[in-house]
Order: C-alpha cells, then sequence, then structure tokens
C-alpha cells in the first residue's frame, strides 16, 4: 500500500490535504470558541501561530512526498514497467499541487484576525 | 440492420439478443439491461427538463417588465423553488447518470453494468420520486422556500404546509437512485474492464465518471441526512436546526452545501469528459495531456469538497475561515485551466473536422471559460459580500451550469446519437438549434451580470420601476424565449432524425474507443465477443476490430449456456481474474421501487401506519432481492463441471458484491461522518446549545451492549476466517450463533434508547443522541438479519465452500457496525463525560 | 460599458458606491472585470487559432513537449500568478471592510431586528426606535449588530458596503459608512418568504452636527 505504484499514492496527497484542510478549519472554530484571543491582536495570536506551524509541517511532508514519486518516475524506461511510472508521475503532480494548495489555504492566517 | 451482421455470424447474435434481451411488452418493465434503463434515465431526465424549462419561462415572463403581476409573490415562490429543484436532481444528474450508464459499460468493452438490478430500482426510485416532487405542482403545494430550503424558513413554523415534505422526501428517495447509480458506476469501471485496459488505458470519459461516480458516493450523504433530520424537525419535532432547544440553523446550511458544493462538480466533470472525448475525435488525433487531464480530474474531485462555504460567505463565520474557503475556491481554477489547455493542446496538434456537435463544444468552451472566471470573482470574500444572493450570481451559475453541463450535453447527443437510432442528425436544423441557443443564452445571462451589480436580488417576484433594473430584465426574457425556441429546434431536430436522418455507417465520426465498435443501432449486449484492449485508442489501432468482435473472435463468445456473462478484471491492470454472472430481466426492482414510492407516499400524507407496515415490506422485498443470488437456482446453480478458467465470480472470495459493499460503507461511512459533524458542531456552535447535567443513558447496559455486539462480530469473522481456508464445518452454526447475540445486543441497546430519559422534542442535545442510536439500531438489525440470513442460505446449499463469496460480502457490514457503535460511544458518551458534560 | 447603458445609477447600484467598503469592491469589480476580460479573450483566440491552423506533421516527442508547455504555461503559471495577483489585492481589502476596532474611538452602534417583513432600527442608551429607516452620521463608521426575529434576512445597502446576513439567534456586524450625506436604499437579500421582495429600507446619512441634533430631538420627542 505504501508502495509508490499503488494506485492509492493517487490520492493520497489530496486525502492528506483534505485532513488538514478539516483539522484548519476545525481547529480555528474551536480555537474561537475555547480561548478567542482579542481582536486588536490582530493576526499575531496563538491560533494563527499554531496553524501557521502546522500548515508549514504538513506541506513539507507532502513536498518530501511529491519528490519520492518524482525521483521513483524516470528511472523506469518508458515501454517497461510504465503502470508504475504513470501511477508514480501522476501521484508526484498530485503531492505537489496537493502541498501548493495545502500551504495556499494555510495562508491566510499571517493577515486576518482568528476570530472576527 | 447493422452492418457487421453477416450470414456467418447471424445465428449466434440472434442467440444473444435472446440471452440479453428485454422481455416484450409490458415485460419491458422488467428490463434491467443498461441500453435501456440508461436511456430510460436520458429520456426521463429530459422531460423533466422541459418541465423545468417552462418554470423557467413563467418566471422570466414576470420579471419581464416591473411591478407586473402575473404571478402572485406565492406562485413565484414555488416555481422558483422547483425550477433549481427539477433542475439540478430531476435533470442535471440523472441525465448524467444515465448516459454514463449507458456508455461506462461500451467503453470498457463489456455487456453490462456489475448491479443490472441496482440499476433498475434507481430507475424506479427516480421516476416515482420525481414523479411525487413534480405532482406538488400541480396541487398548489409545491415547496416555496428555494431549492436550498434554508432554515427556519423551511421548518414547520413558517412553512406549515407539505411544500417542504414533498421536497424533502422526494429528494431523499431521488437521492437512493443517485447512490446507487453511484456505486454501480466505480464498481463497473474498477472491475469489469476489458481485458489488459489497466488504469492507464482506460478511456478518458471512464476517470470522470469514475470520479463524478465516487463524489456523488460521497457528496450525496450530507443532504440525506440533512433531509432526514429536517423532517424529523417538521413531521415528529425534534430539534436540530431550532435555536430554542440548542438546533443551529446554520447546520442546515453546512449539510446542504456539504452536498451542494461536490454536486456543481458532479455535474461538471460528466461535461468535461464530454469534451474530453470529442475534441480529439474531431480534432482526429489521440488526446494530448491524458495524464495531466487525470491529475486534474483527481484535484478536481477532492477540492471541490473544500469550497463549500463559500456559499455561506454573508452568514458571519470568522473572515478568517472564510479566507480558507476563499483560498481552495481559487485553487480549482487551477484544473480546470489545466484540462483547457490540455485541449488546446490537442487542438493545436490536429487537423479539425467541423461537425455538429464540435459547434456546441464551442458554446460550450465560450460560456464556461465567462462562467469560471466570474467565478474566481466570486470566490474573492470582499467582492462576493456585494453580489451575494444578487442576480449577479444567477448569472455566473447559469454560465457554469448550461455552460459546463447543458453544451457538452447536446454535443454528446449529438454525437452519440447515430449510436442509439444508427441514423445521422440534420445539419441545417442542428444548426439553427447551435445558434439560437448560444445567441439566446448570452442575452439572457450576460446582461443578467450587470443586473446583478445594479442591485437587484434574487427570489425577488417583482421590483419597482426606475431602479435601473427595467431594461435589463426586458433584455433578459427576450433572451430566455429565443433560447427556448433553439431548444425546441434541437428537441424537433433530434426527433425528427429518427425518421429522416440518412443512416450511419459504422463508427461514422472515426472515433478511437470501444463504444463505436457495437452494432448500430445498439444491441443489449454491446459485444458477441469480449475482446483484450491493451491500448488507449481501440479503433484507431485496428479498424476492423468490430467485425472480429461481432464475429465471435474473442473471449465470452458462447451464449448457448443462456445465461448473462461478461469478464470480471483487477481494478488497477485490467486483467481478467474472474466470469461475472449477471442476473436477467427481473420485477423485484419495479416492485421494490413501488413500495418504497408507499413508505415515501405514507409519510407525506402522514399516514405512518401504512408508512411502517409499506417499510416492512421493502425490506422484506430487498431481502427476497438478495436471496436470488449466488448458487439460487435463478442466478447460477453449482454444476459438476464448474468453469475455472477464469472461475465464476461466486466461487471466489473477491467478488463485485465486495466491492459494492465496500464503496456503499464508504457513502454510508459519509452519512454517519455527517451526523458526528452536526453533533461537534451543535455542541461547539449552536448558539443556546444545552447538554443535560449527566448523560441520559445507561452506561454499563450501553457498554455491554457493544460487548455483545464485539463478540457477534468476532465469531463471524471466526468462520469467514476458516471458510478462506477451505473449512465449512459448522459455518452454519457459527452463523446462527453470532446472529443470536447479535440480536442480544440489538435488545439491549433498543432497551437503553427507550429507557433513556430523552427529550427529543426539546433538547438538540437529546435529538441527535436519538438519531444516533436510531441509526446504529438499524445497522445492528441489518447485519443480524443478513448473518441469519447467511445461515440459511448454507442450509440450502447456496452458500458453501465452492460458493464462498458471500460471507465476505457481509463481513464488512459487520466492521462498520462496530466501528460506528464504538466511535458513537466515544463522542456521545466518553466525550462528554471527558469535558465535564458541557 | 455600464456608463453607456444608464450611467451607472440606480439606487441600489454597487457600482456606484458611496462608502470605502463598497468603493473598493467596485474597484476589485472593475480590477478584475478588466483583467479576466483580457485572459478570456486570450483563451479565445488560442483556441480559435488552434483549431484552424494546419499543424503539419507532430511527432510523439514534439506534441509530448508541446503539451507539457501548454499546460505548464496555461493550465498552472497563468492560474496561478492571476490567483495571487487577485488575491494580494483582495485579501487586504477584505480585512479593511471587517469590524476590526478603531484606532480612535468607538464606532457608532446600531441595532437592528430584521423580522419577516421589516426592519426594527433602535439606539442603544437612548430609546430612538426607528422602522425601515436608518439615520448615521456622513463620514463616520457605524457598526450594525443584526439580530432576527424569526428567520433569516439579509442587510444590505449595496451604495455603502457589502451584505450580512441575519440569523436567528446570532448577532452578526456589520461595518458601513457613507462618504456623505444622503438617502441610500437598501433592502433584504435573502430569500424570506412571500413578502421578501417588498422588505426595504434607507440609510439617511446626516452631516455630524445635523445628526447629533436629530438624536436630540428624537430623544426629547419620545
Amino acid at each position: 500500500m505504501f508502495s509508490i505504484s499503488h494506485p492509492i499514492q493517487l490520492v493520497m496527497g489530496l486525502i492528506i490535504w483534505s485532513g488538514w484542510f478539516a483539522v484548519l478549519y476545525g481547529l480555528q472554530g474551536i480555537g474561537c470558541n475555547v480561548a478567542p484571543p482579542a481582536a486588536e491582536l490582530g493576526p499575531w495570536t496563538w491560533i494563527n501561530a499554531l496553524l501557521l506551524g502546522l500548515g508549514a509541517c504538513v506541506t513539507l511532508l507532502l513536498l518530501i512526498a511529491a519528490y519520492r514519486c518524482w525521483k521513483a518516475g524516470p528511472d523506469t524506461s518508458a515501454t517497461e514497467d510504465s503502470h508504475r511510472k504513470f501511477i508514480a508521475r501522476i501521484s508526484g503532480g498530485i503531492y505537489l499541487l496537493s502541498a501548493v494548495a495545502a500551504a495556499a489555504v494555510t495562508l491566510p492566517v499571517v493577515i486576518y484576525p482568528p476570530c472576527v | 440492420m447493422s452492418e457487421l451482421r453477416n450470414t456467418g455470424n447471424r445465428g449466434r447474435l440472434e442467440q444473444f439478443d435472446r440471452v440479453w434481451g428485454n422481455l416484450p411488452g409490458w415485460g419491458q418493465l422488467s428490463a434491467v439491461n443498461h441500453t435501456s434503463v440508461g436511456l430510460r434515465f436520458v429520456v426521463t431526465g429530459m422531460v423533466f427538463f422541459l418541465i423545468g424549462g417552462i418554470l423557467a419561462m413563467l418566471l422570466r415572463t414576470q420579471l419581464a417588465l416591473p411591478e407586473q403581476d402575473i404571478l402572485s409573490s406565492n406562485a413565484y415562490n414555488q416555481i422558483f423553488s422547483m425550477h433549481g429543484t427539477v433542475m439540478m436532481f430531476l435533470f442535471a444528474i440523472p441525465v448524467l447518470e444515465g448516459a454514463a450508464m449507458y456508455l461506462i459499460p461500451k467503453m470498457i468493452g463489456t455487456r453490462d453494468l456489475v448491479f443490472p438490478r441496482l440499476s433498475a430500482l434507481g430507475y424506479y426510485c427516480y421516476l416515482f420520486g420525481g414523479i411525487i416532487i413534480v405532482s406538488s405542482l400541480f396541487l398548489n403545494m409545491a415547496p416555496d422556500a428555494g431549492w436550498f430550503m434554508y432554515t427556519p424558513l423551511s421548518g414547520s413554523f413558517y412553512s406549515p404546509g407539505l411544500g417542504p415534505d414533498f421536497w424533502l422526501l422526494g429528494i431523499t428517495f431521488v437521492e437512493i437512485s443517485a447512490m446507487s447509480a453511484g456505486v454501480e458506476l466505480v464498481v463497473s469501471i474498477l472491475r469489469t474492464r476489458a481485458n489488459g485496459m489497466s488504469l492507464r488505458k482506460m478511456p478518458i470519459f471512464c476517470w470522470y465518471i469514475l470520479a463524478m461516480a465516487l463524489m456523488i458516493v460521497f457528496g450525496f450523504p450530507p443532504l440525506i441526512l440533512g433531509s432526514i433530520l429536517l423532517e424529523l424537525e417538521r413531521a415528529a419535532g425534534m430539534v436540530f436546526f431550532e435555536v430554542a432547544g440548542g438546533g443551529d440553523p446554520l447546520l442546515w446550511q453546512h449539510l446542504f452545501w456539504l452536498f451542494g458544493h461536490p454536486e456543481v462538480y458532479i455535474i461538471f466533470l460528466p461535461g468535461a469528459g464530454i469534451v474530453s472525448t470529442l475534441i480529439p475525435v474531431f480534432a482526429q488525433r489521440p488526446l494530448l495531456g491524458y495524464r495531466w487531464i487525470v491529475l486534474a480530474i483527481i484535484l478536481m474531485g477532492f477540492i471541490s469538497f473544500g469550497l463549500w462555504v463559500h456559499h455561506m460567505f454573508t452568514v458571519g463565520i470568522p473572515s478568517l475561515a472564510l479566507a480558507f474557503f476563499s483560498m481552495a475556491s481559487m485553487l480549482v481554477a487551477i484544473p480546470t485551466a489545466i484540462q483547457f489547455f490540455a485541449w488546446i493542446a490537442t487542438l493545436w496538434t490536429g487537423r479539425v473536422v467541423f461537425h455538429l456537435p464540435m459547434l456546441w463544444i464551442l458554446g460550450f468552451l465560450i460560456i464556461f471559460v465567462a462562467g469560471g472566471l466570474t467565478g474566481v470573482m466570486l470566490a474573492l470574500v470582499p467582492f462576493d459580500w456585494q453580489v451575494h444572493d444578487t442576480h449577479f450570481v444567477v448569472a455566473h451559475m447559469h454560465y457554469v451550469l448550461v455552460g459546463g453541463m447543458l453544451f457538452p450535453l447536446i454535443a454528446g447527443f449529438y454525437y452519440w446519437l447515430p449510436h442509439v437510432s444508427g441514423r445521422m442528425p440534420s445539419d441545417t436544423l442542428g444548426r439553427w438549434g447551435f445558434w439560437l441557443t448560444f445567441i439566446g443564452f448570452n442575452v439572457t445571462f450576460l446582461i443578467m451580470h450587470l443586473t446583478g451589480l445594479f442591485g437587484m436580488p434574487r427570489r425577488v417576484y417583482t421590483y419597482e420601476a426606475g431602479l435601473g433594473w427595467d431594461l435589463f430584465n426586458l433584455i433578459s426574457s427576450i433572451g430566455g424565449f429565443i433560447m427556448a425556441i433553439g431548444i425546441a429546434a434541437v428537441i424537433v431536430d433530434v426527433l425528427l432524425h429518427f425518421r429522416f436522418g440518412r443512416p450511419a455507417r459504422q463508427n461514422p465520426w472515426n472515433a478511437d474507443s470501444l463504444e463505436w465498435a457495437v452494432e448500430m443501432p445498439v444491441s443489449p449486449y454491446n459485444f458477441a465477443s469480449l475482446p483484450n484492449v491493451p491500448t488507449r485508442h481501440p479503433l484507431f489501432e485496428d479498424p476492423a476490430l468490430p467485425q472480429d468482435i461481432a464475429d465471435g473472435k474473442f473471449g465470452l463468445a458462447d451464449v448457448s449456456h443462456g445465461r448473462r456473462e461478461i469478464y470480471g478484471s483487477q481494478a488497477g491492470t485490467g486483467k481478467v481474474m474472474q466470469v461475472i454472472h449477471l442476473p436477467t430481466n427481473s420485477w423485484l426492482p419495479l416492485q421494490s421501487g413501488a413500495i418504497i414510492a408507499v413508505v415515501c407516499l405514507g409519510l407525506l400524507t402522514k399516514s405512518y401506519w401504512v408508512a411502517l407496515v409499506a417499510a416492512v415490506f421493502a425490506v422484506l422485498s430487498l431481502l427476497r432481492w438478495s436471496w436470488h443470488n449466488g448458487a439460487h437456482a435463478s442466478s447460477a446453480p453449482l454444476t459438476a463441471d464448474e468453469r475455472t478458467d477464469p472461475p465464476l465470480h461466486s466461487r471466489t472470495f473477491n467478488s463485485p458484491g465486495l466491492w459494492g459493499m465496500n464503496v456503499a460503507m464508504m457513502g454510508n461511512g459519509t452519512l454517519y461522518a455527517s451526523l458526528l459533524f452536526g453533533w461537534f458542531y451543535l455542541w461547539t456552535a449552536a448558539p443556546q446549545w444545552q447538554a443535560p447535567q449527566e448523560g441520559p443513558l445507561a452506561l454499563w447496559p450501553l457498554l455491554l451492549s457493544g460487548a455483545l455486539l464485539t463478540v457477534a462480530a468476532l465469531v463471524f469473522r471466526y468462520a469467514v476466517g476458516r471458510l478462506r481456508a477451505g473449512n465449512a464445518k459448522g459455518m452454519q452454526g457459527l452463523f446462527w450463533i453470532s446472529s443470536v447475540i447479535g440480536l442480544a445486543h440489538f435488545a439491549l441497546l433498543l432497551w437503553v434508547l427507550l429507557s433513556a430519559p430523552l427529550q427529543a422534542t426539546e433538547l438538540a442535545h437529546d435529538s441527535v443522541l436519538t438519531v444516533m442510536l436510531m441509526y446504529l439500531l438499524i445497522h445492528s438489525g441489518l447485519s443480524t438479519v443478513v448473518t441469519a440470513m447467511q445461515a440459511m442460505r448454507v442450509q440450502f446449499g447456496y452458500v458453501s465452500v465452492r460458493v464462498p463469496y458471500e460471507p465476505f460480502v457481509v463481513w464488512p457490514l459487520w466492521v462498520y457496525t462496530l466501528a460506528i457503535f464504538w466511535l458513537a460511544v466515544a463522542a456521545f458518551v466518553w466525550l462528554p463525560m471527558g469535558w465535564g458534560g458541557s | 460599458m455600464c456608463l453607456l447603458v444608464t450611467g451607472c445609477g440606480g439606487p441600489f447600484s454597487a457600482l456606484d458606491p458611496a462608502g470605502p467598503s463598497a468603493t473598493a469592491a467596485s474597484w476589485l469589480w472593475w480590477g478584475m472585470f478588466g483583467y479576466f476580460t483580457l485572459v478570456m479573450l486570450v483563451v479565445f483566440a488560442l483556441w480559435f487559432y488552434a483549431m484552424h491552423r494546419d499543424p503539419g506533421d507532430v511527432d510523439q516527442q514534439q506534441s509530448q513537449r508541446l503539451q507539457n508547455r501548454w499546460v505548464i504555461w496555461g493550465g498552472l503559471v497563468l492560474p496561478g500568478v492571476s490567483l495571487t495577483v487577485v488575491l494580494a489585492f483582495g485579501l487586504p481589502i477584505g480585512r479593511a471592510m471587517l469590524p476590526l476596532p478603531l484606532e480612535h474611538g468607538e464606532p457608532l452602534r446600531l441595532n437592528v431586528m430584521a423580522q419577516q417583513w421589516r426592519w426594527d432600527v433602535s439606539y442603544p442608551d437612548s430609546n430612538i426606535v426607528l422602522e425601515d429607516r436608518l439615520v448615521i452620521p456622513a463620514g463616520e463608521p457605524v457598526d450594525v449588530h443584526l439580530n432576527s426575529a424569526d428567520v433569516i434576512h439579509s442587510f444590505w445597502v449595496p451604495r455603502l458596503a457589502g451584505k450580512l446576513d441575519v440569523i436567528p439567534g446570532r448577532t452578526n456586524v456589520i461595518r458601513i459608512q457613507a462618504d456623505q450625506p444622503g438617502t441610500y436604499r437598501g433592502h433584504c437579500a435573502e430569500f424570506c418568504g412571500a413578502g421578501h421582495a417588498h422588505m426595504h429600507f434607507v440609510v439617511e446619512a446626516l452631516e455630524p452636527e445635523a445628526f447629533q441634533t436629530w438624536l436630540m430631538q428624537e430623544q426629547a420627542d419620545e
């Protein structure tokens, strides 16, 4: 299942992204319920810092996975074992774009106050 | 008759006709064949499209001039609610499902979908549900709270009539059909492809439909749950969305749009799939960027689940949260752009032949690009705050839906018509139809952006003169009627062509994919023999393939045994590993669909006894259905000379039924997850959430009940493990034991529910808990009953070492029941205990 | 374009802004409209040219290169750059619209209770009550606190600011500001039943001194 040519790789990057997205939205909501920071602080609050830190970790994780897939792609020649190459190439792209997406959805935490 | 039939193969093909054909006369109603069912979906959907279109014309007539009173406010509200409902639920989704059901088996080189009776049941649920919903219009009690049914307006206090009930029950009924089509398409695409058609050799359309079907499986359950909850609130007085008891109207919006946004992409993906299929054909070269497009499809499938809050930008959610969704909404532009530029690259390197379908593709391009760009604008929160709920959004949405779905769909109709009729459409009338529709559409909706920017809100039945909206509205109305004439021309063209079109030759567009290798007009069995397809463009590479298939040169060419058979293959590589024996024509789907319709009508008219009795019959009917399976005499009974290479699917552990069960459980799990979401959402966000001081459930009986469930599942697991090792000794006894323990668990859990001091009509807390317990009870009961049935089937010899597949289908149900039970205990009992009861 | 039709006027026109939020939103509109029209025309032009050009002979390798070039530039770079530009403007503009604490002083506060189908307006610290009418000082930010007595409504004065829904059980706060004295019309933007189309109101912006006088008079009258 963790092999680079397993079809699950095609969606793993986005499953991680979806998970992160849910956590992002959930933590923001719970944070604002449990201990809402003052609006005057702007984006300089513990919620934003936490989300930014976690977002950076998720992005890094996805980038590593993308690199792993990308490296596996060209090793095989065009004719031989191209099912493996097909999965690895697309998965690599998915991981990369998932990383971009994870970074992008996290980005607003540097601008917006968390609970207003 | 088809040019593929000749004296050499006629006898055998006629044999195929008999085995795969529908019964004559009324027997047509027992048809399960995907070609028949798919076409019925499409035709029924088009009828609903016309109804929805007439409603749209009424709306445009009313709005043509200011301060008109052709329609009263009440009538207008019913009509705009029904226009949206009919177009989304009764036209767009079913038509696309139908087209997919019709095309997919042909494209992947097989003879039918993998659960034919389920296709038929889906159709009847759709038909009956649609009739129920539309009938409300004629009874003048149609829902008038919008197709989005926002609470509390749709609640029993502000909408005391039956309108919302028609909507909630009818739509849920129709959604059974969508879910069944979703499960069926996923399993068919993954498990019944032609030998050698690995994932990367699939026609691109199959990737789109695979994504669409999976999105249906994950996207519809939140709305099904929401509808059930709202109906319970309306009919039984429970509390979910009512602020006073600890509910929250925003929960409805979350559940609705959790479905509603993916739905837009569920509609768009097949449309884009048609575009990706047609462009290479008319450019006469293989599609460029296949891998990029697959990547884009997967991206879209996921990201579209992260956009739902952009329908809720103005409800007062903190801006940071809005910004997350704003980002995700914009990101979806990337996969869209990838597809567009892959299409451009294909056209760039091809020699384009400009036939009628290509004209509609061109219309798609222009309209959809414009709609996509206004979509990016709307994703920007500060701009959305201005135009949200104005006619700007109406314009945007029609650009996206009509551009992204209707135009490709009509392109597809023209493209695949010869397939169905064996004739070519008329070029002249077709062009008139296109230009009228295209011009009419743009006249209607382009100016409507400006109407919205000038401040005209949606869903107003009339407006003052002199606000700057008068001229725009008049133009829109005129455009609407031009478009209606265009659509009429298209319909006339299609109808006339069945009689006057010139006969089409085999593969009239020089297409590359397998669906053009079938006889024209289409036969019920598609392929008289099942070829190896190790390529993405079989007909480009071997134009003689259709004849060879008809001549029976490939697999499963013999039908003298009288059974409907197809190949079952591995999901990734497409290597054949079994022969799937499919059921033939059956009355069970119609019977079950009709009984479910009675349940629906019973609930609607508040005749709960009727509904209850009908529900029992519905369950019995479905159980009877499941009885006619595997080694049952009506299916594939054991014989002395069993086929072993490849074996029959019911003789293996890895049947399509197992896949169907797993996919269904994914959808079911989404429903459950939505309920958990509702629980946590209300707990953390409802303005007046109240929880009782002490948990209302008796803790130890609950845990004991859980222990019994665990034991029942383990006993079942033990029996299944032995069966896999080839040992069926005592299996029947083990199944009985598992079932009896399951029954004890069920009884205890029922007692826990009944003895708990739940105030389900007062507190949202208790309402959600009640629904959760009922959900658990349903699953426990189902696991118990089907396990008892397995024991009986061992008795009858339908389940044995030689026919082992069914217990493996049941096992995921036990796993699921076990998982939801303990998760529920954790979420509803332990977590609140740890949190201190708040 | 719209100037040609009727002027950007009309009492509900978001394109004839009279307050900072609405002005920012209208600039966003014109900016995006211009830029996206350009993008759209370029895509159309490419598509048409692609359809009509003679491709000549393209071998496997060339088409592979071509495909990657098209998709990477058109499918990734183009939307990537466009979105970055849009967000670079949009995110700060959105932030500026929020009812954040002011640097000096407190904004004036109004309470609005929406119900089928009217708006009840009240001023805290006074007993002034108005129906379907808000009176505010021009040139100053005003925070409107929104509550609903029944179903969901939406408070919208297009020439002053975007809209905000009025949700039962919650208090939503929207900041509006009129730059000049005058009368600005508003209406309910969320479908709320049979009378939705007629759920209008007006915002009267007075010179700050005139507003103080009005406040005093009204309070005396009560």
